[in-house]
């Protein structure tokens, strides 16, 4: 889901690079770890958790505690914390879900 | 093995860094392995492109990145690279960003994996909006990011005033500020001019709050997140002194996003996969690595050094590489330099400042169990698992007294993230239903790999 912001940029030179996420293409600013460029994007939440209601999205941004994950270039179980952004990078957002 | 002694250090933060820098200036090489892109660990670190932020770089780890850089000829920065496994035998198992992992064996081997926070769950905990209060500074430190809304941050110790410093200085909305501690107490701020330094930043940071009208709630936690599919507010409970809730929250505070932080405590994760022998020292952050003199743990030949093996902070850190540089020499057999000689020693000497500083740190703002009470019975402690306060407490009730067990029977910790998150929590909430010290629970474990590798880049055919 995606609505107003929750973080804004105060990156004093940036540049930019399109990713896609789910499908959809997205701007994003270069030199940015994805799991920043989603929130800056307004994707605050990354998928489902496996209790009932919970949702997964970063929490650490540091690669502790993994509930930031997605499937970058077909790869499962990517923290999106470490990952920085790469043009035509292909974004899937599954949470505890098999990615 | 060649006739070379090969050292491996893992963590390029402040005490990996500057112990392969003494090694180097020694005539040993090292390799450094680090799982982020680039070194300084968490105090440091930066984002792909320094000027990208409102933060400007701490200059200290600018210049760690510049000499680790001038010494590439003896040190071998393999950033990115993940330790997934280690015996006692000092054979490691690397994973590289991509691509199948590694095994690389050491003559020594110096862990300094540095510190994790400590997360405490309440009601809400999961929803967005929330961050690790190193998370939100991260967020601005690596990647500009500002909060847009207005942001409550919560928990204790250093880090909360200087993330909240920062938010201000960045011009975030910053609604409150909620300190599980009580002011510093004249004794602790004795022990605190220990490091003048540090202090003056402290009351830099407060002086800021002040200026910018920041409400500072003390001895208060926040004890519930409220909102339907994220953040909308706040509930703030006034703290006994064990920190457990003296009543219901009494105070609503609107906001947006939530940064909560109760200090940080060594990451043991490699030191008990390899089977150090650890110890409970909660003035020092809870599970830390057994040590002599030398900063050899009980396994012959491998050290650990900075907030990894106790937490100490960043100068601790920065002189526990000097000192482990001088007992590898030793080890190694080769001859000291002079100049590490007398460093070293400074370092040791310096030692007493720094540990009455840690001491004064502790005393005003250490985590105190009750705090761990905050949790309601349906509250998500395991966030990959999905496990509930309730069922923790089941197991334990079930005669799972000890973590391990009530960890197997009730799934929490067994997720990706091993209980790094939830172990702080899971191992008080089973200690506390099975009327047992947190201590006789025992220390919470990960288990090989300790991250989770592509099958194919484990079962690799040999080429």
């Amino acid at each position: 889901m995606s609505i107003a912001p929750a973080f804004r940029t105060a990156a004093t030179q940036a540049t930019f690079v399109d990713i896609t996420v789910d499908g959809r293409s997205l701007r994003v600013v270069a030199d940015s770890t994805l799991a920043a460029a989603l929130l800056a994007a307004g994707i605050d939440r990354f998928g489902p958790g496996l209790a009932p209601g919970q949702t997964m999205q970063p929490f650490c941004l540091m690669g502790t505690c993994f509930q930031c994950i997605a499937t970058i270039d077909g790869i499962a179980h990517q923290r999106t914390c470490r990952v920085v952004v790469r043009a035509g990078m292909d974004v899937r957002l599954a949470g505890a879900l098999p990615g | 093995m060649s006739a070379e002694p090969r050292v491996v250090i893992v963590g390029a933060g402040p005490a990996g860094a500057n112990a392969a820098l003494a090694l180097a200036a020694a005539g040993v090489r090292s390799i450094v392995i680090d799982d982020n892109p680039r070194a300084g660990g968490q105090i440091f670190r930066v984002g792909p492109n320094d000027a990208i932020g409102p933060v400007k770089p701490d200059p200290r780890g600018v210049r760690l990145r510049a000499r680790l850089a001038e010494r590439a000829d003896m040190i071998e920065h393999r950033a990115g690279h993940e330790v997934i496994g280690a015996t006692p035998e000092r054979r490691l198992t690397v994973a590289p960003p991509d691509g199948p992992v590694v095994s690389l064996d050491a003559d020594a081997l110096v862990i300094a994996t540095g510190a994790v926070e400590v997360s405490v769950p309440v009601p809400g905990w999961t929803l967005p909006g929330v961050f690790g209060l190193g998370g939100l500074q991260i967020l601005l430190k690596q990647s500009a990011l500002v909060p847009d809304r207005p942001v409550v941050l919560g928990g204790t110790g250093p880090l909360l005033y200087l993330v909240a410093a920062q938010m201000v200085k960045t011009g975030a909305r910053l609604a409150a500020v909620v300190d599980a501690a009580d002011w510093p107490s004249p004794r602790h701020l004795l022990g605190l001019a220990a490091m003048p330094k540090l202090l003056r930043q402290g009351i830099g940071h407060l002086l800021a709050l002040k200026r910018a009208g920041v409400p500072i709630h003390r001895r208060a936690a926040i004890a519930a997140i409220d909102g339907a599919d994220g953040v909308a507010a706040v509930r703030i409970a006034r703290l006994r002194p064990d920190w457990s809730a003296e009543s219901a929250p009494d105070a609503t505070i609107a906001c947006g996003i939530v940064g909560v932080g109760f200090g940080v405590r060594p990451n043991v994760e490699l030191t008990g996969l390899i089977g150090c022998a650890h110890l409970y020292d909660p003035a020092t952050g809870g599970w830390v690595v057994r040590r002599d003199e030398d900063l050899a743990t009980s396994i012959p030949g491998v050290y650990a050094i900075g907030d990894g093996a106790a937490i100490g902070g960043v100068e601790n850190a920065l002189a526990e590489g000097t000192i482990v540089a001088a007992s590898i020499l030793r080890r190694l057999g080769r001859p000291t330099p002079a100049g590490l000689v007398d460093r070293a020693t400074g370092a040791r000497r310096r030692k007493t400042r720094r540990t009455r500083f840690r001491a004064a740190i502790n005393g005003w703002s250490g985590l105190r169990d009750g705090i761990f009470t905050l949790a309601a019975f349906d509250t998500i402690v395991c966030r990959c698992e999905g496990v509930t306060r309730a069922a923790i407490e089941s197991a334990a009730a079930s005669g799972f007294d000890e973590l391990r067990a009530a960890k197997l029977h009730s799934r929490a910790g067994m997720g990706l993230c091993q209980g790094r998150v939830c172990g702080d929590a899971a191992a008080r909430i089973v200690a506390h239903a099975a009327g047992v010290a947190v201590e006789a629970a025992g220390m919470p474990r990960a288990r090989l790999p300790l991250r989770p590798v592509a099958f194919s880049n484990v079962a690799a055919p040999k080429s």
